[in-house]
């Protein structure tokens, strides 16, 4: 049985907005860095499922999603490093406390 | 550099003035030593040099002028400073005894002796006429300081003044006739000119005015006429001054340079007349007035006048030789007759003929060495004066036997003049002068016996052909028996008239009184001449008055013009102020501007941004999920867009 173009569009699009609610109602710092995770996967899943279905023999879409998730490992390897550090001054990772740009 | 010694000899004497005066205060008596160490050393430098030398060094070389300086020692120059410099030694040593009871400048009198005897060097030894000239007016300022030497009395200074300015008359003859041999030349060597002269490529007239106005320097410096007066006033000095100025220092000068420029005058036969003329006048003129006058060094001074005079004569017969021989012999003889003459004034009081008398038992001494003098002055064999005299009659008689009975009759006179004073002063009865003076100081005497010395020898030993070769001039041949016989028998003739005559009627002219209407015609003579010269300078003062008033009105319309200016300018001024007023309030405008809009303007801006800056930061809320939000509604709002545009 062949999957359709359609079931992938729709699993990247409810993907995405599990990404989306989770970067905007989750408060935790975490939480949110794992929503962006989300987001980039749907990209890359509505990606992949275009070259397959459109052009499979140009291998540029496939490096352009390895090139995304390369950069979502260093995107996650920066923010949690943030968060860390964050943590450590001020025992706490929630996204709302972090205001002193605010006055 | 075989010359170099030859600095020494004229600025010994200089240095030892100058150190007479520096010291004078302290050590008065110090500077008469000083002179005659001074004088000493310049004399053995001199011998030990021997002629020969030379230094010169160019002092300013404008376009084709070259102006030398230097010193030179041919045999004239050398023998000529041998002579001044011996003579000068002698006398200094006597003014050392002589000026021994004077209170005060003593340092001053032994300067100017230093400054006259040095300066004198200077001029016989010089190598071109810069140095020459310069010696010449260092003489003529000597010879003025040192005869107005008492300086409280008005006649010295009169005196003084007079032989100044009549000498100077002369002065300006040199100084124009050397400026323009600089202007033939080119240059002021005195050898270079002298060869210009014998190479005969001047125009013939041009020789002859240089003659002429050469001869005109010496006719002051050698009192001859008409510029003679000055000399029997310079007996107001000091003896030991009359000595020196008479003998080998001022008036000698004047025939020392027609000797030096003798080459010139031999390519010039028309000044060489003129120089033989003005000597025969002068000669005949002053012995005449020697006869008559009653003033013992008034007596000699006009004798130096006809000896120089005679000397002029040998120089006019082409026979520089003899002239240059009675230049030596006449310094010391008639230096000898000053010396004992001043000793005797010094012991009496007195030099009045007519008071004098009898005095060679008072002071033997004195009366020797006069004597030795008169012999020699009246040309006695073998006193130093009959062979200077017998060259310049041999020289006059080989140009002819008028001239040969000019010198007779000179001889003749000479004897009457000089026998007469003599035997005035020393012989016969005593007409009230008596000895009253302190006796005679070992070095006066010194002094008095070595001129005295060279009077009795000095002819005998100089006169000759190693002269003449030293000398680079030729002896005249010698006039016959019976010439150098009457000349001999003519000054004995007048030395016994004179004497005779004075031994008998005592001081009174001997040739009555007519001479001393000559000397009294001669100073009217003078006294007339001035007087034009005072009126032209009277009417140079009026035209100078007028040139004043000119410059005066010329002045006045500068400042005029000038005040013109100066109210042009204050107009200038004034809009120059106005345009800078303008310029300030527009400044200010400018100012208000910048601070009012620009400034003002600025703020306003700046607290708009800030105010505007408050509000929108009212829209950052600090939460992330608001900003998340707003960037995927933003997406959104982006992709719906381009959506109805792609549809359209």
């Amino acid at each position: 049985m062949i999957v359709p173009l359609t079931a992938y569009l729709v699993v990247a699009a409810v993907l995405f907005a599990i990404g989306l609610y989770t970067v905007i109602a989750q408060r935790s710092a975490v939480m949110v860095l794992m929503g962006v995770e989300l987001i980039l996967n749907a990209i890359g899943l509505n990606i992949v499922a275009f070259w397959r279905f459109t052009a499979p023999g140009d291998y540029s879409a496939q490096i352009f999603v390895i090139l995304v998730i390369t950069i979502g490992a260093v995107e996650m390897a920066i923010g949690l490093a943030l968060m860390m550090l964050l943590f450590r001054q001020r025992q706490s990772v929630e996204v709302d406390g972090y205001m002193e740009l605010k006055r | 550099m075989t010359g170099s010694g030859l600095v020494a000899v004229p600025l010994l004497p200089l240095l030892a003035a100058a150190l007479a005066l520096a010291i004078g205060r302290r050590l008065p008596r110090a500077g008469g030593v000083l002179l005659v160490v001074s004088l000493a050393g310049s004399l053995a430098v001199l011998l030990s040099l021997r002629a020969g030398g030379r230094l010169s060094a160019d002092w300013l070389a404008v376009g084709r002028f070259r102006l030398l300086v230097g010193l030179e020692a041919t045999g004239l120059t050398w023998f000529a400073a041998a002579v001044v410099a011996a003579t000068a030694l002698a006398v200094s040593l006597y003014a050392i005894g002589y000026m021994r009871d004077e209170p005060t400048g003593q340092p001053r009198f032994f300067a100017g002796m230093g400054l006259f005897a040095g300066a004198m060097l200077a001029l016989v030894l010089a190598s071109s006429f810069i140095m020459l000239f310069a010696g010449w007016e260092l003489v003529g300022l000597a010879s003025y300081l040192l005869i107005g030497f008492r300086s409280r009395e008005d006649r010295a200074v009169a005196a003084a003044t007079r032989a100044f300015l009549m000498t100077r008359l002369g002065d300006m003859g040199l100084l124009l006739g050397w400026l323009l041999a600089l202007l033939a030349t080119g240059t002021t060597d005195i050898g270079a000119v002298l060869d210009a002269a014998r190479s005969g490529q001047w125009v013939p007239g041009f020789a002859t005015l240089l003659g002429f106005l050469m001869f005109a320097g010496a006719v002051g410096k050698s009192a001859q006429l008409p510029l003679s007066a000055w000399l029997p006033d310079a007996m107001v000095g000091p003896t030991p001054v009359s000595a020196l100025l008479h003998s080998a220092t001022m008036v000698a000068a004047g025939v020392f340079l027609l000797l030096r420029l003798f080459p010139l005058f031999q390519a010039a036969p028309g000044a060489l007349a003129l120089v033989f003329w003005t000597g025969a006048v002068t000669a005949v003129f002053a012995a005449l007035v020697a006869t008559a006058e009653m003033d013992l060094k008034r007596v000699l001074a006009w004798s130096t006048s006809a000896q120089l005079a005679e000397m002029m004569i040998a120089v006019g017969l082409g026979v520089p030789y003899a002239a240059a021989l009675h230049f030596a012999t006449h310094a010391t003889f008639k230096a000898t007759l000053f010396t004992a003459a001043g000793s005797m004034e010094r012991q009496t009081g007195t030099r009045d003929l007519g008071r004098l008398g009898g005095l060679a038992r008072a002071m033997p001494l004195t009366a020797a060495v006069f004597a030795a003098g008169a012999l020699s002055l009246a040309g006695v064999p073998p006193f130093a004066g009959f062979w200077s005299e017998e060259a310049i009659l041999s020289a006059a008689v080989a140009r002819g036997p008028g001239r040969g009975l000019l010198m007779v009759g000179l001889a003749l006179l000479t004897g009457v003049y000089i026998g007469r004073a003599g035997i005035a002063a020393f012989g016969g009865r005593s007409r009230g002068a008596a000895r009253t003076g302190p006796p005679q100081a070992a070095t006066m005497r010194a002094g008095m016996i070595a001129l005295a010395v060279a009077a009795v020898l000095a002819g005998w030993l100089l006169q000759g052909s190693s002269l003449a070769g030293l000398l680079g001039m030729r002896e005249p041949p010698r006039a016959g028996a019976g010439w150098r016989g009457l000349a001999i028998a003519a000054g004995l003739a007048g030395l016994s008239f004179g004497g005779g005559r004075a031994w008998i009627c005592g001081g009174v002219p001997a040739l009555g009184r007519f001479p001393q209407f000559l000397a009294t015609g001669l100073d009217r003579a003078t006294r007339a001449a001035v007087e034009p010269a005072k009126r032209a300078s009277t009417d140079l003062d009026a035209i100078e008055r007028v040139q004043d008033r000119s410059a005066r009105a010329l002045a006045e319309a500068v400042i005029c013009v000038s005040a013109g200016l100066d109210a042009i300018e204050h107009a200038l001024d004034r809009g120059a102020r106005a345009v800078s007023g303008s310029a300030r309030v527009l400044a200010h405008g400018a100012e208000w501007v910048e601070a009012r809009g620009f400034g003002q303007g600025g703020d306003r801006l700046a607290a708009a941004l800030g105010d505007g800056g408050q509000r929108l930061r009212a829209l950052q809320t600090g939460k992330l999920y608001l900003y998340t939000l707003g960037l995927f509604v933003w997406a959104a709002g982006a992709l719906g867009a381009g959506l109805v545009l792609l549809l359209r």
